[in-house]
């Protein structure tokens, strides 16, 4: 199953991830979706403050693919659309991120640039 | 509201025109259903939801097109200027002192294409052994041998991943790459996803691909991390044909078995025989006996991984991952007696990107090395 690991060194030299890449890997972690759910998911999960277009969204799902970092599936019942999901390349890179941002608000945390928690 | 709705579908149509053909031949009719998902959504929000959707939409149109468009206005800029300046100079020539100068005019004219960036390159689809249809596209002079063949399938998967570096070899060389299957414009097999088609496979898809493009033999191969392990394996299954081969940043066919002993953590399929045989890899302890008395020039990134890529390990077994890659492309480079190895000064793994001019110049120098070794 877990067939990252040959990928692990070419994968995490892509961070920091562009933000539309991240949204859509973000997206997908949970379970396999189509482009307008992916589109819907990214509003709802970035709380508004990020939305792709239809364009920008197959562009980046283009990138995504070529690298090896989500697989397509055609669904031949239902009309052309595809379905979407992370590879393990692609589960791998997303933990990757998250570690990486994880370890930015560590350190803006110990500058006491940031009180997380206190805020609100 | 229907008039108005298939109205509003045919202005985005008109905007999705300005978009890559690449894009619209994979995902124009996807692209097309999400946007009248969006749009009908937003038609129950009222008009400013069918606004803010137009809004996004034409940000998006300027962000994605304006650097092609960009650089195509350059183009013609570059274009009118040349013959601008070949129409007085031919004027300027008449006018003057009859035919030499017009031979200056023609000679800048020859030498435009020779200075243009852009290699000319040639594209089609093959039919190979098992029934797919795979995409090759090549640059530089055909007539030229050996034939150089940047490799995917492994490592990489499309042609367009070496364009830099395609660009950055002289014309004197042919240069070849294709899309493997399942990436690019070559067939898209449901499954498994194309990096993980088994090793022997891709290396008889790539050698029936390269018979029916009828490739002049004999080839350079350039592999590109695990494409570094696919072309030992092609050199292995068709020596006669290869006549030099450049790894970039290449996996080892050993590096399972040797970085499970810093850490099993790594891949939980370092012991997993159907995995190590999909991907060449070695079972635990068995040594690589692969050796090519050919030209063969074995890149290496100077710049590693940060420690932090790697949770769960701990600085040591970090840094003893790094020492174990630089041994292996230590060993790499000792498996010709014409091997060479040069460490590649600001690059990571991700060398076809960060320093293609390192990667033309070894790719250079093992052509050379082949002419002057017949």
């Amino acid at each position: 199953m877990a067939r990252e690991h040959q990928f692990d060194d070419d994968l995490l030299e892509n961070l920091p991830l562009p933000i539309a890449s991240f949204f859509v890997l973000f997206a997908l972690a949970e379970e396999e979706k189509h482009g307008y759910r992916i589109m819907q998911d990214i509003r709802e999960l970035s709380g508004g403050t990020f939305s792709v277009g239809p364009a920008t969204l197959y562009t980046t799902i283009k990138k995504l693919f070529d690298q090896g970092l989500i697989s397509e599936t055609s669904d031949s019942t239902e009309d052309r659309r595809r379905t979407y999901a992370l590879t393990p390349a692609g589960k791998r890179l997303l933990g990757a991120e998250f570690h990486r941002q994880q370890e930015l608000l560590d350190l803006a945390r110990r500058k006491k640039l940031l009180r997380i928690g206190e805020q609100k | 509201m229907n008039r108005l709705y298939r109205i509003h579908c045919c202005l985005f149509d008109f905007l999705l025109t300005f978009q890559s053909d690449d894009l619209l031949a994979r995902y124009g009719d996807e692209i097309r259903l999400v946007f009248r998902d969006e749009l009908s959504d937003a038609w129950r929000g009222g008009p400013t939801a069918i606004l803010k959707v137009w809004s996004d939409i034409l940000g998006e149109t300027i962000t994605l097109t304006t650097p092609r468009y960009a650089e195509r206005l350059g183009l013609l800029l570059v274009a009118s200027v040349l013959a601008t300046g070949l129409t007085l100079g031919t004027v300027f020539s008449f006018a003057s002192i009859g035919s030499s100068p017009i031979v200056h005019a023609c000679s800048q004219e020859e030498s435009s294409p020779q200075s243009s960036p852009l290699p000319a390159t040639s594209g089609s689809l093959f039919q190979v052994s098992d029934g797919h249809k795979m995409f090759l596209e090549c640059s530089g002079d055909p007539a030229a041998g050996p034939t150089v063949i940047v490799a995917n399938g492994k490592g990489l998967g499309a042609a367009d991943a070496w364009a830099l570096v395609q660009q950055k070899v002289p014309p004197s060389i042919r240069t070849c790459s294709y899309d493997a299957v399942g990436a690019g414009r070559s067939d898209h097999v449901p499954s498994p996803h194309p990096e993980l088609r088994p090793i022997d496979q891709v290396v008889s898809e790539m050698h029936s691909l390269f018979q029916a493009a009828r490739l002049k033999q004999s080839y350079v191969l350039v592999g590109a991390s695990a494409g570094g392990i696919l072309i030992r394996r092609y050199q292995q299954q068709y020596p006669h044909e290869i006549a030099g081969l450049v790894f970039v940043d290449s996996a080892h066919e050993e590096q399972e078995w040797r970085m499970a002993a810093i850490s099993k953590e790594l891949d939980p399929n370092w012991n997993n025989p159907e995995f190590l045989r999909e991907n060449g890899f070695l079972p635990d302890h068995q040594k690589l006996t692969w050796h090519a008395d050919i030209p063969l020039i074995v890149l290496e990134r100077t710049e590693k991984p940060p420690c932090s890529a790697f949770p769960g390990l701990s600085q040591q077994q970090c840094d003893a991952l790094n020492d174990e890659w630089h041994n292996h492309q230590v060993d790499l480079a000792a498996r010709s007696k014409y091997g060479q190895l040069r460490s590649v000064a600001g690059s990571g793994h991700f060398m076809h990107q960060q320093r293609p001019d390192a990667i033309a110049d070894a790719v250079r120098e093992v052509v050379h090395q082949v002419h002057a070794g017949q």
